[in-house]
């Protein structure tokens, strides 16, 4: 078989990480991996998921160690076998996942400003003794161009400068104050700016009577408005006295 | 109902809490970009394995050890008062043997040997540690190395100082939320 692709990652941080691999060609034929984990001289367990099945588990036994990691992966195969390994270091592989639950929101009464809340990842056990900083990118969506902010603290930002009435994309990033390296984007949101409301919409006729009302001496009388009103009920009342006539010539008809 | 927030001596220790968690953050920082340089300087590789190194405080720990909030701190403590002691003998190795020239190098060194004394004074003043008692170490002893061991060691002490910056600032977290409004970590459980 070709050598493995290995990844080991923690998001779980100061739990432990897990390591995840696969070929990068199909061989066809039935293959078994075994994975070793040393710490130092010690060996570690590295427990396998059920689902998916290329992916352990390893729990930190010690916590702030310089001593390097390696991880060995071999594949077999009935053709042979062939292995890879990954050597690092406990804080290079710290990668949180994604914030969840990105928010954006308008503000009241302003046209340039854009309210984002988002949690932790719900994967990073203790944000309080690890807390996270954010990176927070956010663009019209008319525009390539992405702003970027990074917060140190807080899971909320307001955006002061945003384009009034212009939808936008955010998205949020998540990473140890200290250590490891950016999570990637969250889902992303997308909020527009609040917007005064529309003047009530009107027809032409309206608009022209509301602007030139009791100061225009061609303003149209009341009565031309009540008569057209007149006139749509008057139809209506024409037809029902037209199908009372009708129902009374019936009636006369019987009963002659 | 009086607010623990309002008790003068609580109020200090907690902004003690946050300027020692931003001084062990900023440690970290410093020496994160030292060891850049330091590898580059000495011309050595960072994979380099060092376990061969002794005489550095490691700051592995148990990730459930049963510590409690001042002894883990007091751990701290002894550390960065070693730290004192092999930064000392870094700068004088790096002035005396590898680079003489260097004064910008070794100013980044002294930067951080002062930001660790800062950082043991007010690991003290948290525990309630008596400054007295511990003396600093004498004069480094230098010699007995050859000058890749100089090199070497003088990377671990970067490495592990790192590592201890981050976990002080997890200690110090801990400590601060979990005993909201109460005093410092008392109980100076320091070996002099």
């Amino acid at each position: 078989p070709k050598e493995p692709v290995l990844m080991c990652r923690s998001n779980n941080y100061p739990k432990g990480f897990y390591c995840s691999w696969h070929l990068p060609s199909p061989t066809y034929i039935p293959n078994t991996f075994n994975i070793t984990v040393m710490h130092g001289p010690r060996e570690l367990v590295c427990e396998k998921d059920a689902f998916p099945k290329n992916r352990c588990h390893i729990r930190y036994h010690q916590l702030f160690s310089t001593v390097k990691y390696k991880v060995t992966l071999t594949v077999t195969n009935a053709l042979g076998h062939t292995h890879t390994a990954l050597i690092f270091r406990e804080f290079t592989i710290i990668k949180p996942d994604p914030p969840e639950n990105v928010v954006a929101k308008p503000v009241a009464n302003n046209p340039r400003r854009l309210e984002v809340r988002w949690q932790n990842p719900s994967s990073w056990p203790d944000p309080e003794s690890f807390p996270l900083k954010f990176f927070l990118r956010y663009r019209p969506l008319i525009l390539d161009q992405w702003q970027h902010v990074e917060l140190s603290d807080g899971t909320s930002h307001t955006i002061t400068d945003a384009y009034a009435g212009k939808e936008y994309i955010i998205q949020v990033a998540a990473k140890d104050n200290d250590i490891g390296t950016w999570s990637d984007w969250s889902v992303a949101a997308h909020a527009t700016p609040w917007m005064e409301e529309p003047k009530h919409l009107t027809t032409e006729a309206q608009a022209a009577e509301t602007t030139t009302s009791g100061t225009s001496s061609f303003l149209p009388p009341p009565t031309t408005k009540n008569c057209d009103l007149e006139a749509v009920v008057g139809s209506g009342a024409t037809a029902l006295t037209w199908a009372a006539g009708l129902g009374l010539a019936a009636a006369g008809i019987l009963f002659i | 109902m009086a607010s623990a927030e309002q008790n003068p001596v609580t109020l200090h220790h907690h902004k003690l809490y946050n300027r020692t968690i931003l001084l062990a953050r900023k440690i970290h920082g410093d020496v994160a970009s030292l060891l850049e340089s330091y590898v580059e300087k000495q011309g050595l590789d960072r994979t380099i394995c060092l376990d061969s190194v002794d005489g550095v405080p490691s700051a592995a720990t148990q990730p459930e050890g049963e510590m409690t909030a001042a002894e883990r701190l007091g751990a701290g403590l002894q550390a960065y008062r070693a730290f004192q002691a092999l930064l000392g003998e870094v700068l004088e190795e790096q002035r005396t043997h590898l680079t003489p020239l260097d004064t910008d190098f070794h100013a980044s060194i002294h930067s951080v040997l002062l930001q660790v004394q800062a950082l043991a004074r007010q690991l003290e003043e948290l525990l309630g540690c008596d400054r007295l008692a511990w003396e600093a170490a004498g004069p480094p002893a230098l010699g007995g190395l050859s000058l890749f061991q100089m090199k070497l060691r003088g990377l671990k002490v970067l490495q592990e100082l790192a590592h201890w910056a981050v976990r002080t600032v997890r200690d110090l977290h801990q400590v601060a939320t979990h005993s909201p409004g109460s005093g410092p970590a008392r109980g100076c459980q320091v070996q002099a």
